[in-house]
């Protein structure tokens, strides 16, 4: 068996039964029951529809494609739920003129929602298992442990609700709750090769800066602000403050936190009727069944940040601390030498901040990083010390951090060789390339801790 | 439709027969006393038809409800709904005061109230000790507590279980009255189990037990005349 | 509201058992405090002893075999060997500055400047001149050309600090000062603690046996066996930390578990009464479960004060230096406190179900 493959059937399956368990909880507390079958036909339709991808031409679709696919739906249910939550507080959103709520059109949306929700998930698993197949060049045996994945992964749901009736859970959910929740295990398990598509929380970040970017650069133009030195130096130093990694960061938790805030904020607050009965007693009591369901409603979403909260402090957090770890561009050698532009579109290594570089060298990847000194030369290294496993440095204000043991390198000590120094190699940094050999390379490579790295094989 | 129905229960323990086949009925509104000597199985008898306890065997239907059906979180919810309770004993929390004694029930049964619980105190007639706690108070007035707090959620049912077993002629006489004057005012059912022959004048019937069978069942008139 | 009146009840039942809740959480204070100082020693203990070695420009280190220094002359005889670029002798001794026992490395400061070190301020220039570790600076706010005063084996003498290195390594807790002074300050003579070595990479394991066999009373190793010792250390000291850790656990869960037996067996009647009245099982265990919480509360923030206290004091007593807080620990502790206490709570809390009203209101 395939471990991987058995993980990614496991997640898939997983994925399905929470979905399936929230969604029917929901539908049979609206007692609409019967939308769960164009459900099931939304979810064999996905099904159908990610394996027929595999016949399209190949790199028509790449993972990246399909990962860019998943974030999109991910924002589209995160969108969904906050829509349906303006429409709780009044506003009709979803039923509106025509009567959605009858029996074709509804199902039709059903439909068409669950695809939207697996057929990406989908797509991305089988064209990740697709390759996996390829490179363990056992088709059968991959297909098979992702099989045997989402069959283990049924086990244990059905044997879980023979436990516990867990249809119960339709009181927690409304609408936007369980859209939210939608949007939420895409963000968990909507993840191509791992268990979680984590990687949307610095994507959410990058699209907010870039947004804040654009719109000041924008009324920059607009207002026609005079492009005098001094002006132009604090209005920099302004945006600077907006782009410090910690503040785009928290920026970015608050953004992520807000709908659900939101959420919580209408469904501990929003106005309650006033209670009719007889007595006392009974007005009491269907006052207090109204605040139960308010709050019930309210759990879920703060199930939901705290979540949030934990992967974003595991994920992003890194951001926090300040770590910051550039993502290695491809290189390739060219006549025994490797060349890296000083200043291109993607990058200038004269910013002051690490830069890394990958290299593929037969099915290894080599990595190179360059960082600017304090006095303007550049140090050029592998992205590796002689002493632990090359899981590689990250830069913290003017430090490199490594990874692995945590060991900080003032930024003007890199390129001293030993102990847990980066290797350094010897470049020709010119004007607009650094050069290097690739035999260098190699001969600095093969000093590398050739043990595992803390998250697999080298 | 009555709104107890008791149908043919037994209830074994291990060493005793509490019901040898009890069956009775008792109507919406009506006020019902139990007597009979000490063990024929009285207090049993309440005690399942409140929920506290199960039957071995037989029916009992509170309001078109067979409780002898429900799980316990059920009962639970059933006995905050339909039944309010007072015993020989006050059974009320040391650390609380009367009016937070009161509340508690509300609390269970959704939320408290104050003002309300403290209202409840006063048509009890407690008006001036709502903040006394009940080792201050004497045993009337701990009672009459008690008798606020099984009301306070306007319970279709109240059972009482020798409620001035514990108390003098003059309180006695009290608690009656008062139960006399909430029972005309807010029609519930009561059911009350007593050994004491004034007691029993009160209301409108009277079953008799004896070693676990009802041996008789008369109208309080006929008793007096 | 509910909420609001389950906090009123709540602190009422509470303030009953004041004493109760107070000894339970005494018991998760000090299973916490123990399990928390002891993963901030040994974390620490890792870090420390990671930025001992690394960060060092060297791969090999030389140290006596015997005893705890050799003469002078071998880091001579060292740096004739083919394949050493450089070999720097040590000298390791500690000295007080003021109430801190802070680490002095003597060394040849020469080497440092042809090693490409960079200070920020002036090298040593005479006698009596000194650099200071950028740590050490933050610590105790020593200030550029600040004279301090140290105390060591052969009594007090001034120093100047001309200027602060920071190497990421064990250097930025240390002063730096030339070997002579070191030797005056210890009161020694001639003598070396270790020679760092850096050999030209990729021949390491010959210049290792090459060293030995010039100097067979020495220890010669290379940075990635010291790494390699250390991390067994590490595990050694972990696998301790775990059994202490599962004792401790038992003996506070056996304590709060008593304690909340107690308390629910002292108010039977008092749950009978509220099933009576309608309260479900659950209804009524919230009120031990949140009490169960409160003393994990209390235990694992007072706990961590404690633990997070007592390990900087025995760091300072073992290793004379401070270990750096780790992030984690408080959310750590508190996390522990609350599992302690709540999984503790969990048989005796469970009982509450048992309880039969009709049972224990007939009982007087
Ligand atoms: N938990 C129990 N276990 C065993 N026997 C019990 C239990 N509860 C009641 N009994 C027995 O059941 C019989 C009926 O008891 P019950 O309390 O109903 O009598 P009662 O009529 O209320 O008496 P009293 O007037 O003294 O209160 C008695 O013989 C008693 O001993
Ligand atoms: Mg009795």
């Amino acid at each position: 068996m395939i471990f991987e493959a058995k993980l990614i059937g496991f997640k898939e399956g997983i994925k399905i039964c929470l979905v399936w368990l929230v969604l029917y909880s929901y539908l049979l507390s609206k007692e609409r029951k019967e939308l769960i079958k164009p459900f099931y036909a939304g979810l064999a339709l996905s099904a159908a529809a990610a394996f027929l991808s595999l016949l399209l031409p190949a790199g028509l679709i790449s993972k990246d494609d399909a990962g860019n696919i998943i974030s999109m739906s991910f924002a589209a249910f995160l969108i969904l739920s906050g829509a349906a939550l303006y429409h709780a507080s009044g506003v009709n959103l979803f039923f509106g003129k025509g009567d959605v709520r009858s029996g074709a059109s509804a199902g039709i949306l059903v439909i068409s929602g669950s695809l939207l929700f697996f057929l990406p998930d989908f797509a991305g698993s089988v064209l990740y298992l697709q390759g996996l197949a390829i490179l363990k060049d056992d088709l059968l045996m991959t297909w098979a442990s992702a099989c045997a994945g989402l069959l283990i992964a049924g086990i244990v749901f059905f044997s879980f609700m023979k436990f516990y009736k867990p249809y119960r859970l339709g009181s927690f959910f409304g609408l936007p709750q369980l859209f939210l929740f939608l949007s939420m295990a895409k963000l968990f398990g909507g993840g191509i090769k791992g268990i979680s598509e984590l990687s949307l929380i610095p994507s959410v970040q990058r699209g907010f800066m870039k947004f804040i970017h654009d719109f000041i650069h924008q009324t920059f133009v607009l207002l026609l602000v005079p492009d005098h030195p001094i002006l132009k130096k604090t209005a920099w130093d302004f945006i600077g403050i907006f782009f410090g990694a910690g503040f785009a960061s928290a920026v970015s938790l608050l953004l992520l936190l807000s709908l659900p805030a939101l959420f919580i904020r209408h469904s501990l607050f929003y106005p309650l009727p006033e209670p009719q009965g007889d007595t006392n007693a009974s007005r009491r009591r269907i006052w207090a069944l109204m605040l139960s369901d308010r709050r019930k409603k309210a759990l879920p979403v703060m199930v939901f940040m705290v979540f949030i909260v934990a992967a974003w402090f595991s994920y992003g957090g890194e951001a926090v601390s300040k770590i910051y770890k550039p993502q290695p561009r491809p290189l390739a050698a060219d006549g025994g030498i490797v060349r890296i532009p000083v200043k291109d579109p993607a990058g200038d290594i004269m910013d002051g901040r690490l830069h890394k570089f990958s290299l593929f060298h037969e099915g290894e990847v080599i990595r190179i990083m360059a960082v600017r000194r304090s006095d303007d030369s550049v140090s050029v290294c592998l992205d590796a010390c002689e002493i632990c496993p090359p899981d590689g440095y990250g830069q913290r204000d003017d430090h490199l951090v490594c990874v692995y043991c945590g060991t900080p390198i003032a930024v003007d000590s890199v390129g001293e060789p030993g102990g847990c120094n980066p290797i350094p190699l010897s470049a020709d940094v010119g004007e607009r390339f650094i050069t290097i050999e690739m035999s260098e390379i190699l001969k600095k490579w093969s000093f590398v801790n050739s043990v595992k790295t803390s998250e697999g094989v080298k | 439709m009555p709104l107890i129905t008791v149908n043919s229960i037994i209830k074994e323990y291990e060493t005793a027969h509490a019901l040898r086949g009890v069956s009775m009925e008792v109507k919406k509104g009506e006020w019902v006393n139990i007597m009979g000597a000490s063990g024929s199985g009285k207090s049993t008898l309440l005690n399942i038809i409140g929920g506290l306890d199960s039957a071995t065997s037989g029916d009992v239907i509170i309001d078109s409800v067979n409780i002898e059906k429900l799980s316990e979180d059920e009962l639970a919810v059933f006995r905050r709904e339909k039944i309010g309770i007072i015993f020989q004993q006050a059974h009320l929390i040391p650390y609380l005061t009367a009016v937070e004694n009161v509340m508690i029930a509300q609390y269970f049964h959704s939320m408290a109230d104050e003002s309300e619980a403290k209202e409840a105190l006063q048509r009890v007639g407690l008006g001036q000790r709502l903040s006394h706690r009940p080792s201050q108070l004497s045993g009337g007035e701990q009672q009459r507590i008690c008798i606020a707090r099984a009301l306070i959620n306007s319970p279709e049912l109240l059972l009482a279980d020798e409620p001035t077993g514990n108390l003098d002629r003059e309180n006695t006489k009290m608690i009656l009255e008062l139960l006399k004057k909430l029972h005309s005012e807010d029609h519930f059912t009561i059911v009350l189990v007593t050994h004491d022959h004034f007691v029993s004048t009160h209301g409108d019937r009277i079953l008799t037990m004896e070693d676990g069978h009802i041996i008789r069942d008369e109208p309080v008139n006929d008793l007096r005349s | 509201m509910k909420r609001r009146w389950f906090l009123y009840f709540f602190k009422r039942s509470l303030s009953q058992r004041k004493g109760r809740v107070a000894i339970a959480s005494l018991a998760v204070v000090l299973a916490v405090s123990i399990i928390t100082s002891m993963i901030s020693i040994t974390s620490g203990v890792r870090e420390k002893l990671g930025s001992e070695l690394k960060a060092y420009g060297s791969n090999i280190i030389v140290s006596p075999g015997r005893g705890s220094s050799f003469p002078f002359e071998t880091a001579e005889a060292i740096r004739r060997i083919d394949d050493v670029e450089y070999a720097v002798g040590q000298v390791f001794t500690t000295a007080r500055l003021g109430k801190e026992s802070i680490e002095i490395i003597g060394l040849d400061i020469a080497k440092l400047r042809e090693a490409g070190w960079r200070v920020s301020g002036e090298w040593p220039q005479k006698e009596g001149e000194v650099l200071a570790g950028a740590n050490l600076k933050a610590a105790l706010k020593i200030k550029p050309d600040e004279i301090v005063s140290l105390e060591g084996g052969r009594g007090r003498t001034d120093f100047r600090v001309s200027g602060f290195v920071e190497r990421g390594g064990a250097e930025d807790n240390a002063v730096i000062m030339p070997m002579a002074s070191a030797w005056r300050l210890a009161g020694v003579n001639g003598v070396l603690n270790a020679v760092l070595v850096r050999g030209r990479a990729g021949g390491l394991d010959n210049l290792v046996s090459e060293i030995k066999r010039g100097l067979p009373e020495v220890s010669v190793k290379t940075f990635r066996q010291v790494a390699s010792a250390e991390e067994s250390l590490l595990s050694k000291m972990q696998l301790l930390m775990s059994l202490v850790t599962i004792v401790v656990l038992f003996a506070a869960a056996i304590s709060v578990a008593s304690t909340m037996g107690a308390n629910i067996l002292e108010r039977r009647e008092e749950i009978g009464l509220m099933k009576a009245i309608g309260a479900t099982g659950s209804g009524i265990r919230i009120f031990y479960l949140a009490e169960a919480l409160l003393v994990g509360f209390i235990g694992g923030t007072a706990g961590f004060i404690l633990g997070v206290a007592s390990a900087q004091a025995v760091s300072r007593g073992a290793f004379g230096s401070f270990i750096p807080a780790q992030w984690y620990l408080p959310l750590a502790s508190l996390i522990i406190g609350l599992v302690i206490s709540a999984g503790a709570s969990y048989f005796p809390v469970r009982d509450v179900l048992k309880y039969n009203p009709a049972v224990i209101l007939r009982e007087e």
